[in-house]
């Protein structure tokens, strides 16, 4: 990574010396720069009263357990998956005594995820039932009322007991070729908008902080050719430099969130993980300290600030620019589009 | 009725030979790269002469070489370094990532003396270099 990317730098700048390259980071100048905020005084940006309310009322960057979610289903999968495999095979090995135990358990497991999940249609569908055939219904029966999920015992009905299992199961099950490439066009769209020379489809925090780093580094002197072919890097290590390498990390999770209610294939952990390698780095690595502390949050509320307002001005960013994006995805979900032909949709060729 | 049918066989194996030759020339034609109707009939009247030269025999191993050069000739300069950028990164892409990094210092090279001449690089020069720096990321 250290290199390359400023291979890609190099590569960037003589294209856009050269006249072939006309939009490269050309969408930087509308980013909104984080607002400080009176109530927990940021070290950068500029006082500006509506942003500081904007930002408080933006909504929190959503959080998944996706690793607990899918083991969980995983699990639970496991478990009636045996069970039915005991009731259809256990004849042949001499298990039928336990016959009546698993189908106890799968009983149990479906009736549980199905009452947790659609709790609400079944107390609709049987009211609805029950209405319809009220003159049918005993006297005693007439005067009862379905349940309400406040009154189920562990909180069934509202999804908590069980959700994670179907959202585990969703990930699993569910792959979405179209809902992917909208998330790479996002983040591919990003880093080019922004001026990022790393064009990665689906962006991680690993390769964002190695970046940032990267980026700080003294240029390359020798007459070596390896040397020569790379470039000069901007230094991110700055206000600036944090929120573009934000918004390119949480662009596919704006993308997502403005489609759908699950985020499945973007990951909005990335972001916050690129803010703890970095805080990692400024602790140990003492040459990189100074700058980093200067960018980083200092706080773990300013922190899920930074993330909230990145979040927000990616969703700006790809839905000023929606054509594009959808351009892109499209090339992306034909399934022939490299790099290279993204950067040809963007520059409109 | 005898000489007549000679005479009939002489003229349809000068029309085959005459046939066969141009079906060739066409061809040869029909495989050089892309260039415009005036640069075909150069290329044309070259091959004539060439035909000419040779008695009437086509030598196509060795006007290979001639049409590409003559074929590359007629194209102009933004032309001629998007064609040999887009080779240059088609040959790196083909080597695969491992040697991709000193594969790149051809086409870095070119696309600078590009700019040090004002000349734009055309899209698909673009689109293949930075496909190849894609591949150093691999």
């Amino acid at each position: 990574m250290a290199s390359d990317a400023r291979i890609m730098a190099k590569i960037l700048s003589l294209a856009i010396s050269n006249g072939a390259i006309l939009r490269y980071g050309t969408l930087q100048g509308e980013i909104n720069p984080f607002p400080q905020s009176s109530a927990s005084a940021f070290p950068f940006g500029n006082r500006n009263n509506n942003d500081i309310e904007r930002l408080q009322n933006l909504p929190a960057v959503p959080v998944d357990d996706r690793a607990a979610e899918v083991s969980q289903a995983v699990l639970f999968s496991g478990i009636v998956g045996g069970c039915v495999a005991i009731n259809a095979f256990g004849g042949l090995f001499g298990m039928e005594d336990l016959t009546p135990i698993t189908n106890l358990v799968v009983g149990i497991a479906i009736t549980t995820v199905v009452v947790d999940n659609f709790f609400d249609a079944i107390v609709m569908g049987g009211s609805a039932v029950a209405k319809m055939n009220e003159d049918k219904l005993p006297a005693g029966a007439k005067n009862m009322s379905a349940p309400q999920k406040e009154d189920m015992p562990m909180g069934i009905g509202t999804g908590s007991m069980t959700g994670s299992v179907v959202r585990g199961l969703s990930r699993l099950l569910n792959v979405n070729t179209e809902r992917d490439c909208q998330c790479e066009a996002a983040a591919v769209f990003a880093a080019y908008s922004l001026g990022l020379p790393c064009f990665a489809f689906q962006p991680n925090a690993l390769e964002g902080a190695s970046l940032v780093i990267d980026s700080m580094r003294s240029e390359p002197r020798s007459d070596d050719d390896a040397q020569n072919i790379q470039g000069s890097l901007d230094n991110l290590a700055s206000d600036s430099g944090l929120l573009k390498m934000l918004i390119w990390l949480l662009a596919p999770v704006a993308m997502e969130l403005s489609k759908y209610p699950q985020l499945m294939s973007s990951d909005p952990c990335e972001a916050q993980g690129f803010v703890n390698r970095l805080s990692d780095q400024a602790r140990n690595n003492m040459q990189y300290a100074s700058a980093l502390l200067d960018a980083l949050p200092e706080n773990e509320e300013q922190a899920d600030d930074y993330l909230r307002w990145a979040l927000a001005e990616g969703d700006l960013l790809l839905r000023n620019n929606k054509n594009m994006v959808d351009a892109v995805s499209k090339a992306l979900a034909g399934g022939a589009a490299t790099v290279g032909d993204c950067v040809a949709i963007l520059e409109e060729w | 009725m005898l000489r007549r049918d000679r005479r009939a066989l002489c003229c349809m194996s000068a029309a085959l030979i005459i046939s066969t030759c141009v079906l060739r020339s066409e061809s040869v034609v029909a495989f050089a790269p892309p260039a415009t109707s005036a640069a075909k009939r150069r290329i044309q009247n070259s091959m004539l002469l060439e035909s000419t030269a040779n008695n009437g025999e086509m030598v196509l191993a060795r006007d290979g070489d001639r049409l590409l050069n003559v074929a590359f000739s007629n194209l102009d300069d933004r032309d001629k370094y998007e064609t040999v950028l887009t080779g240059l990164c088609a040959k790196v892409i083909d080597g695969g990532a491992a040697n991709s990094k000193n594969g790149l210092v051809d086409p870095i090279r070119l696309m600078e003396e590009s700019n040090s001449n004002g000349i734009t690089i055309g899209p698909r020069g673009i689109i293949s270099l930075v496909d190849v720096s894609v591949i150093t990321l691999l």
